[in-house]
């Protein structure tokens, strides 16, 4: 890629309850439930576990494509080699049916189980292969105490919140516990959107494509998150804190924005610790590029580019394996930025919020 | 100087619009000291000066697990009655962010007069 460091933030390693059921003790009685719903497939209509649309993750059976073993460690040295990622942030697959988990332990024994199984078989730092914690949001507490017994790990390089339908939304102060944990621990948080399958969307009920779903599902998710950590000063009360969102594209950035600001500035006495315009503080924020919208003009991404901060608020994510990943030329095709602008976008940005 | 009203015409926390030189202008009364701004908001041109008065609402960073405590500053503000847009009465600043303000006229009081420099 010209010569280019190659920084993917968002590929979702794809492990099974099968992979992780080894690292819950064996005087844990939750794994016999997970030794049950690892192998309970998942035509079983009482299922331990909720799928999403279709077994294997994808969604839309039209496509078709050889694709990488992406739940093995060759399959993601594989992917990086094809590619040319020089590093990869691994985010969990099954983190996308938390949405579906009611406030039992599943989330808390699986976030345990996966931190494990990811450190001792897949991650490597030395190998760029990176991870986040999928956060239990629903025991702040305990997601708490899992990212303060992990953060230091070297492979570990953030916090990643799956922002499907969260109730209440991420901004409420009984998440503080995590903010707290992430800021202590220099860890930063991903807001990565989830509720995108027709099966799983949640929002609203009675679509029928997942045309519909799709397009609107990681938006309902992070534009939830957004007004709601903004609004409830966030930012301000954990100021060390970086935030990343993901799989939520570029569009609904600075819309969100003036939306935002235009409320604010009406009724800023609702929200007595913010210090500034929400904006200013999105501005603060970084984004995955993925998935980028297609547009007629690519001048109206360059606005949308301008509007939100600049590039340097953009972190290249590939979303592989799922079918509306981006190559990078996604970045490197965009023709009004600079070299330095698309490097910084590829890799540098990341490194630096990152710190690898 | 041009002589706008009378002291005793404002009592603390209200407001008169005047009009001077063909564009009005809102004086208020804020503990005994006047404050002149211009009655235009600068959202939608609103008459910003003929809004509620009152004490800004303020906030401290709550302890974790908390909501904020909110309490009522020494900084008092005027509420354009259009949407809502609020202003601090001794700067003309915006509440909320104060890049935005209205612009401010000096006042000057004597023998019980107010007077305004425009």
């Amino acid at each position: 890629m010209g010569g280019k460091t190659i920084f993917d933030t968002d590929a979702h390693y794809v492990e099974t309850l099968y992979d992780i059921v080894d690292y819950i003790d064996d005087d844990d009685p939750w794994k016999l439930k997970f030794e049950y719903g690892s192998t309970a497939k998942r035509s079983v209509p009482i299922s331990f576990w909720p799928s999403l649309s279709r077994p294997d993750g994808f969604n839309y059976p039209s496509i078709k494509r050889r694709d990488i073993d992406f739940n093995t460690k060759e399959g993601v040295v594989q992917l990086m080699e094809e590619m040319s990622f020089d590093k990869i942030l691994l985010l969990s697959e099954q983190i996308l049916t938390f949405a579906m988990l009611e406030e039992d332990k599943r989330q808390t024994k699986f976030a345990e189980a996966y931190i494990q199984y990811m450190l001792d078989k897949i991650a490597d730092a030395d190998e760029g292969m990176y991870m986040s914690i999928p956060v239990p949001y629903n025991d702040p507490v305990k997601a708490a105490e899992l990212i303060d017994e992990y953060a230091d790990e070297k492979a570990v390089i953030g916090a990643c919140v799956l922002t499907a339908r969260i109730q209440p939304p991420m901004g409420h102060r009984k998440y503080d516990p995590i903010y707290d944990a992430c800021q202590r621990a220099d860890l930063p948080v991903l807001f990565h959107g989830g509720s995108a399958t027709l099966d799983n969307f949640g929002w609203v009920s009675g679509f029928t494509t997942i045309m519909e779903t799709h397009a609107l599902g990681f938006l309902f998710d992070n534009m939830t998150t957004v007004a709601n950590v903004v609004a409830q000063g966030v930012p301000e009360k954990f100021p060390k804190l970086n935030f990343v969102f993901q799989e939520t594209g570029l569009f609904w950035i600075p819309m969100m924005m003036y939306r935002m600001d235009m409320e604010y500035l009406r009724m800023q006495d609702e929200a007595v610790l913010l210090r500034k315009r929400p904006s200013e503080y999105m501005k603060e924020f970084y984004y995955g590029t993925q998935p980028m919208e297609i547009v007629p003009d690519k001048k109206y991404l360059q606005y949308v580019i301008e509007m939100l901060g600049g590039p340097e608020r953009l972190m290249y994510a590939s979303d592989y394996p799922h079918e509306d990943f981006d190559d990078p030329s996604a970045i490197t095709g965009l023709t009004f930025l600079t070299e330095e602008e698309k490097a910084g976008i590829l890799a540098k940005n990341a490194e630096e919020v990152f710190g690898v | 100087m041009i002589e706008v009203c009378k002291v005793g015409e404002i009592d603390h926390g209200e407001s008169k619009v005047v009009k001077v030189k063909g564009v009005e202008v809102g004086i208020f009364n804020i503990e005994g000291e006047f404050y002149a701004l211009l009655n235009s908001c600068q959202h939608q041109s609103g008459p910003v000066c003929t809004g509620d008065i009152r004490r800004r609402v303020g906030g401290e960073i709550p302890p974790l697990g908390k909501l904020p405590d909110e309490y009522f500053t020494d900084d008092y503000v005027v509420i354009c009655p259009w949407h809502g847009w609020t202003y601090d009465i001794r700067t003309g600043k915006h509440a909320g962010d104060p890049g935005i303000g209205i612009p401010t006229y000096k006042v000057l009081v004597e023998d019980q007069t107010v007077y305004l420099d425009v």
